[in-house]
């Protein structure tokens, strides 16, 4: 019964993100929310195999990087209409994706972890040796004008990335609860017990790691239209992956509010910092908080408001 | 022309190899035998490195020999963390998970702490064998690769004698592989642990001090290291001493024929692509545990 | 069945918890802009995007002591047509991506009067910002961060010149051209980010410009830390002249091993950054005797434009001031032109007395030179200076391994251009000291 209104919060969230736009006009409020809500996507995507399968992705800047560098590509140099780049990207980043996946999801996971780790390298060292690609020099991006009602590029950057942001929400939510959720929990727990009961734990795994990367490219997809030059060395920042990871745990793995909740709350004090504590202070304060969430709900943010709930409930 | 080229390259790749090597000793101790994922191993080194150039310029010494005094304060400091450590995480059974996200906060205050204190720009020290060479045939071996490289073998040696031919070193090596076995032959794996992880922190000063040797130093460095640190203990297989020193040198010699061949350009990707394929093929590394 | 009570509750609280942050941020913000203001009449404010922190923070810490600085000289004198200047700094930590949001934050909750970035990267991430709210921006340094957008509003900072990476370098060549017998070949060796391959690419066009032939075209990762390979490779295809552009760290690291290999060109150098940074001189002291790099400003007695002595006793007394954390005590290479773009600013609004309507103000500037700490300025159509100052600089006379055998005239003896030149080029190289 619950169940069949999903659709119904879904049809209402994403349109708050795409009329908000329309009514509420400060474009410092889009700058720094577009951050926090490519936080949330990249969390909620890393969780499908981190937090759901327990494969720990610690690449996903070269997952978001190809997916903006392919796009930048598409319609900055070969001048195709963004509508395609967009979803080129996330292809793009599913390749890439696929190509991880087959040679290291056998393994063990530490592997994987490294492999992805080298894959950052690997991809940024191709950008910074391929002039097409703007290689250190960067590139410069021509940014479209914003189509009616709204004014600024931003806000309809932020509409757009609002949606991605709440489909892949969906997509999370639904893989959860689907028996796609149910194997790799089941492989997360004991890979081998899994596999003894016939779970496809090697399929399993290359979806999540698949859906997983096409969702970090499309996210990635968008930045050159934000951030209007794009070089390696910020596009493929390790921080990037550090951060999503961070902010996964902190909310809380394996299930689907934990990244948001990781995200929105990481992200946001991020902003705040960056504009409220003086210079090189405000990442301190943000270590902090890291350390702080660590120590004290080391389970995970949403792990703390279950555990309210159901003593409440008792 | 050409053979001397690449007999140059080959023998600084070893020293640079060895060089590399002492920088992920630390790592291969705590994330391979411990399981501690230290990710902030890095930014340890730094700040043995702007603690050896304290020392140095106050007492003018030389870097390499500001980190070997730095080594048994390191020891200490090594398991402090592990009794904060402890007490955060393993005592409550939390996953390793969380302790990734410690780890990472720790990097960035040590980052900070030192921008402030020792402030935001490079720093370097001046050593009289900063750029002289040691002159062997067509060879030249830049003195303060070499003295680097004799270092971390140096200490790449004396941690397998410990690891082999010592009580505490095997408990080390055993509780990798089996804690509770360990407990039952009465040895307590915490206790184990907290000297694993002051051994892998004293080897960040000594490594701290080479890194000093080698060039000049700037708090957010750091970072650059975490990949390489990585790769290295992965190409050598996680745990095994002797591994890490020859993933240093295939890292260090791979880097330079590449130099070589195809342009420096191209060493960061021909580097991820051996990690890669050594992955994809031997995983544990070259010398499994 | 999965949606329990229980799962409901938590996603309704964590809805709750979603909405009081945005607000809580959303208030934050506003009252921080609104609420918090000077008591004064209304201060011109100054809004600046720089890397106080990260790897660029040797360039950006620098450049924020001048322009404040500046702001604390133009308060002492009165202000600006009254108004008290207040400088509002925001840190990028050196990451670009932080630029876009921290930039319209000036512009639309501090509403700044100007825009100040320092770098390739920061401004040319900045410029469609800054071009939208119509604001002028000045960019402190950096090659090409206008070529993008070509924002009218925009003023470069560094007396580079009107093609940015070939007048960057170009001097170098001219210098190499006028030497007999005049040199051949040149063998590139470029660090691989905006700065190296700009560089890079201005070399090649002066190659052509000059007639030099090139043997040798190396790129090398920002991360390399032994350069004997790079070094013995170049140095087997026997170059007469060297032409590396780098950064700091590797600036270093290639010096080092160009003596370690004994790699001995004719004339040695290129647009390297790095040996201008006090706390570097210090540490190579002698092995930098010979070596040509360039310069924006330095105390020689010929380019002693009037002022910049102050200035940059001054910024060495802040500097010094900050102890172990003492950063780039001498300071030649990025305050005098920060400080002079502010100057620049400054002149403009009084002259113009046009606050408030950019247009006016971004005409005026086009439209006439001003007088600075860094020597006259005026401006092309796209912000960039009509002329290049570049200087080239050869360490001379070096003593030893400190601070002070770097400081004050003589040492960073200029070679080029004529009209600077405050002593002779010691040519050929004579090969590597100390």
């Amino acid at each position: 019964m619950k169940r069949s209104r999903a659709p119904l919060y879904l049809v209402i969230l994403l349109s708050v993100g795409v009329a908000l736009p329309i009514f509420f006009k400060q474009p410092y409020f889009y700058y720094a929310s577009y951050i926090v809500l490519e936080y949330i996507a990249l969390s909620v995507a890393w969780n499908l195999l981190g937090g759901y399968g327990g494969y720990l992705n610690f690449g996903t800047s070269a997952f978001f990087g190809v997916g903006a560098y392919a796009s930048a590509y598409i319609f900055n140099s070969l001048r195709l209409p963004v509508i395609l780049a967009i979803p080129a990207g996330g292809a793009m980043a599913a390749l890439l994706g696929v190509l991880i996946g087959y040679s290291t999801l056998r393994l063990r996971g530490v592997y994987f972890a490294i492999a992805t780790l080298a894959a950052t390298t690997l991809v940024q060292s191709i950008v910074l040796n391929t002039p097409a690609l703007g290689s250190a020099v960067g590139l410069y991006i021509r940014l479209p004008p914003p189509p009616p009602p709204y004014g600024n590029l931003i806000e309809l950057l932020f509409a757009t990335l609002f949606g991605v942001t709440v489909v892949s929400i969906a997509l999370s939510y639904w893989v959860e609860n689907s028996w796609i959720g149910s194997g790799l929990m089941a492989l997360r727990d004991d890979e081998e017990a899994a596999e003894t009961m016939g779970v496809p734990t090697f399929r399993l795994k290359m979806f999540a790691n698949v859906l997983s990367g096409f969702l970090m490219g499309l996210v990635g997809a968008f930045y050159p239209l934000y951030i209007a030059y794009m070089e390696p060395y910020s596009t493929f920042d390790l921080g990037i992956s550090f951060n999503v990871f961070v902010m996964t745990l902190i909310g809380g793995t394996g299930t689907w509010q934990g990244p948001v909740i990781g995200g929105l709350i990481l992200g946001t004090i991020q902003q705040a910092a960056s504009v409220t504590i003086t210079s090189q202070y405000n990442l301190a304060v943000v270590a902090a908080a890291m350390l702080l969430f660590a120590v004290l709900a080391p389970g995970g943010l949403k792990g703390i408001f279950s555990k309210f709930i159901t003593s409440r409930a008792e | 022309m050409a053979f001397d080229l690449l007999l140059e390259s080959i023998a600084t790749g070893l020293l640079v190899g060895g060089f590399y090597a002492a920088l992920s000793l630390g790592l291969t101790i705590s994330f391979g035998l411990t399981d501690i994922a230290n990710v902030a191993h890095p930014a340890f080194i730094f700040l043995g490195a702007y603690l050896a150039l304290a020392l140095s310029q106050a007492f003018h010494l030389d870097p390499i020999v500001s980190g070997v005094v730095l080594v048994l304060p390191f020891y200490f400091l090594g398991n402090a963390l592990y009794l904060f450590y402890n007490k955060a995480f393993e005592r409550r059974g939390e996953s390793s998970l969380a302790g990734l996200v410690l780890f990472f906060g720790l990097l960035i205050l040590l980052e900070v702490g030192m921008a402030s204190e020792f402030g935001v720009g490079l720093k370097a020290i001046y050593s009289p064998y900063g750029s002289v060479a040691l002159n062997i045939g067509p060879l030249s071996l830049p003195l303060r690769f070499v003295y680097s490289f004799v270092a971390g073998v140096a200490a790449v040696v004396l941690l397998q004698l410990f690891l082999t031919k010592t009580f505490q070193g095997r408990a080390i090596r055993a509780v990798a592989q089996d804690a509770q076995a360990l407990s039952l032959m009465g040895a307590k794996p915490a206790t184990v642990k907290l000297i694993a992880t002051g051994v892998s922190m004293a080897t960040a000063a000594l490594a701290g001090g080479l890194i000093l040797a080698v060039g000049p130093i700037s708090p957010y460095q750091d970072r650059l290291l975490i990949g390489r640190v990585f790769a290295v203990v992965v190409l050598g297989g996680s745990g095994s001493v002797l591994g890490t020193l020859l993933g240093g040198i295939l890292l260090g010699v791979s880097e330079n024929i590449t130099t070589i061949y195809l342009g420096a350009g191209w060493s960061l990707a021909v580097s991820a692509v051996i990690l890669l394929a050594v992955l994809a093929l031997r995983p544990s590394g070259i010398l499994r545990r | 069945m999965y949606f329990s009570r229980g799962r409901a509750v938590s996603t309704a609280i964590l809805a709750v918890a979603v909405i009081v942050i945005l607000v809580a941020a959303g208030g934050g913000y506003y009252y921080y802009s609104t609420v918090y203001a000077p008591a004064t009449t209304t201060p011109i404010k100054i809004g600046v995007v720089i890397q106080e922190s990260g790897f660029l923070a040797l360039a950006g810490v620098p450049g924020l002591t001048a322009i404040k600085i500046w702001a604390n000289d133009t308060n002492a004198a009165g202000g600006l047509l009254g108004h008290k200047i207040q400088i509002i700094a925001y840190d990028d930590a050196s990451d670009t991506s932080k630029v876009p949001a921290l930039i319209q934050k000036l512009i639309s909750v501090d509403n700044v009067d100007f825009l100040v970035t320092l770098g390739t990267v920061d401004t040319a991430a900045a410029m469609p910002v800054a071009s939208q709210s119509g604001k002028i921006i000045l960019g402190l340094f950096g090659t090409n961060a206008n070529a993008g957008i070509n924002y009218s509003k925009f003023f470069q900072a560094a007396p580079i010149g009107p093609d940015p990476n070939y007048d960057q370098v170009k001097g170098y060549f001219e210098l190499a051209n006028s030497l007999s017998p005049k040199p051949q070949t040149v063998a590139f060796v470029a660090v691989q980010n905006d700065f190296g391959q700009q560089c890079a690419i201005g070399g090649a066009k002066a190659v052509k410009v000059f007639g030099f032939r090139i043997v040798a075209n190396e790129t090398y990762p920002p991360t390399q830390t032994d350069f004997s390979s790079l070094m013995t490779k170049v140095k087997s295809t026997n170059p007469d002249i060297a032409f590396v552009c780098s950064y700091p760290p590797d600036s270093i690291g290639i010096v080092q091993a160009a003596k370690e290999v004994n790699f001995v060109p004719k004339l040695m150098g290129g647009g390297m950054i790095g040996p201008q940074f006090t706390a570097l001189e210090a540490a190579l002291g002698k092995t930098l005797q010979g070596v040509v790099t360039f310069a924006y400003w330095v105390p020689e007695p010929t380019i002693n434009f009037p002022g910049v002595n102050t200035l940059i006793q001054k910024y060495e007394a802040v500097a010094n001031a900050s102890g172990a954390a003492a950063f780039d005590p001498l300071g030649y290479l990025y305050p005098p032109y920060s400080y002079a773009a502010l100057q620049m600013l400054g002149q403009a609004v009084t002259a113009c007395n046009c606050l408030g309507n950019n247009d006016q103000l971004a005409t005026y500037i086009h439209g006439h030179t001003f007088s600075t700490v860094g020597g006259d300025m005026n401006f092309t159509s796209f912000g960039e200076w009509t002329y290049s100052r570049v200087l080239w600089i050869q360490y001379q006379n070096i003593a030893g391994a400190s601070v002070n055998a770097f400081a004050g005239p003589g040492h960073q003896v200029i070679v080029w251009p004529a009209t600077y030149k405050s002593g002779n080029l010691a040519y050929p190289f004579p090969g590597w000291q100390g």
